[in-house]
């Protein structure tokens, strides 16, 4: 326990020191410190309206309005966890960003092993589970025009109708968060039965900034492995962390519930269950809006 | 003056038989022909830069605008926006959130039409010019393709 006892507020994160760890690489090249934002990822937005360019990291020790998916809240509390955000500009087809997801939930899986020796699985695709309570959990935002075809589309993405909208140049902010030291009982009622920090979970470290700079190596390489479409190498990293394999899962998938055990897990092909008749469906990824982990029979 | 001016003119000439019909309002001149001989494309002839949308922009720096050519079906004014990515489609920031835009909502650049979201990346597709929405497709909640057409919108 690196951080002290519970209750006393942890050493703030000193920027500096972490810009030092981080010299030389692509993400973590500048360092955005604040003790207090609404959101760290609204920093990064902030930035790049401004023109800000890719690896700049954004870092608070409390958020006031940290966000989920689809506007629910995240639960940030002053100095009890890592909250950050980092802006990309991948330079990729938009159909290839969803692996982006995988990058991050990998670097924030082996960053808890890591650092915190304990055993992080993902629940598919953006969750981190010690057991069944998540403690770390990534959201990704992209902001842009769609493609824009018809006689009168104008812009660049109208020049050849069906083809690739544009994507250089174009920002995603990675937001990520880690739950590290609150108590159990310093979630909101909602979350205790869901939620768990690395010092709740037993973890053998909990100091901030050997995490802060363990996961940004980590998301350096598999943001490089995104960047080259290197399936061969994220594909097993994948299943190594999977929370979800062998699980039985109900998707929800284009509208349509799915139940089965989850046979296999790639990072976009898709989710294939094996069904209780024995045959395999598979729920394509990008349009899995929902997984539910189902009890172990 | 806008295309829906022009169909107008078009709808006069057509119920009272005209071949041709020569318009002006506020120092803007259209006329309009009917017959072979005026079957120009008028892409062609406004140059490639000036897109249907814009036939008679407001703002326009001609002086005399060109002819339109003929009576034919006026060419759709309409801009497809596309998913860039498949995905989910949401209409809202939040299932109990009001829907960024409606069906004749005028919009500004930069305006937030919806999200598409894969695997946790939340994509929010953001107006390009001003326009106002004619069609939203998708119903909330539904798959998307890339490529697929998410909203009509008339250029202003």
């Amino acid at each position: 326990m690196a951080d002290g006892s519970s209750g006393a507020l942890p050493r703030p994160l000193d920027p500096d020191a972490l810009a030092r760890a981080l010299a030389g690489q692509r993400l973590g090249r500048r360092i955005v410190y604040r003790a207090s934002a609404t959101s760290t990822s609204d920093l990064a937005w902030e930035a790049a309206a401004l023109g800000e360019g890719e690896g700049a990291v954004y870092v608070a020790e409390e958020q006031t309005a940290g966000r989920g998916r689809l506007g629910r809240a995240w639960h940030s509390a002053p100095g009890r966890g890592l909250w950050l955000s980092v802006l990309l500009r991948p330079g990729i087809e938009p159909v290839r960003w969803p692996l982006l997801t995988v990058a991050a939930a990998l670097a924030a899986a082996e960053t808890i092993e890591a650092v915190a020796g304990l055993p992080a699985r993902i629940r598919w695709p953006n969750d981190v589970l010690l057991g069944e309570r998540k403690v770390a959990g990534v959201l990704a935002e992209a902001r842009g025009p769609g493609g824009a075809t018809g006689a009168a589309a104008t812009g660049p993405s109208a020049a050849a109708p069906g083809a690739a909208p544009a994507a250089a140049g174009a920002a995603v902010v990675l937001g990520i968060g880690v739950n590290v030291s609150q108590e159990i009982g310093e979630f909101p009622d909602e979350l205790r039965p869901l939620a768990t920090s690395l010092r709740a979970a037993g973890a053998r470290r909990t100091d901030r900034a050997a995490l802060f700079v363990t996961l940004l190596r980590a998301l350096d390489a598999r943001y490089a492995q995104v960047r080259a479409d290197d399936r061969r190498t994220l594909a097993p990293a994948w299943r190594r962390y999977s929370g979800i394999l062998g699980r039985r899962v109900r998707l929800l998938v284009a509208g349509a519930e799915l139940d089965g055990e989850v046979a296999d897990v790639e990072p976009v092909d898709g989710i294939p269950l094996r069904r209780r008749d024995g045959t395999l469906k598979t729920g394509r990824a990008e349009h899995v809006s929902r997984l539910l982990l189902q009890s172990p029979e | 003056m806008d295309l829906e001016e022009i169909e107008r003119l078009v709808k006069i000439m057509n119920d009272n038989q005209l071949s041709e019909l020569e318009y002006e309002d506020q120092g803007r001149k259209v006329r309009l022909r009917k017959g072979s001989d005026a079957a120009v494309n008028p892409l062609a002839l406004m140059g490639a830069s000036v897109m249907p949308g814009q036939l008679l922009p407001a703002s326009s720096a001609h002086p005399t605008p060109p002819s339109v050519a003929g009576a034919a079906p006026v060419p759709s004014d309409l801009i497809d926006i596309t998913s860039p990515l498949v995905g989910t489609f949401y209409r809202s920031a939040r299932p109990d959130a009001k829907p960024f835009v409606q069906v004749g909502e005028e919009l500004l650049l930069d305006r937030v039409l919806c999200i598409v979201e894969a695997m946790k990346v939340m994509n929010e597709i953001k107006t390009e010019f001003d326009c106002v929405v004619r069609e939203i497709l998708p119903k909330n909640g539904d798959p998307v393709e890339f490529g697929q057409v998410l909203f009509r919108v008339k250029k202003k």
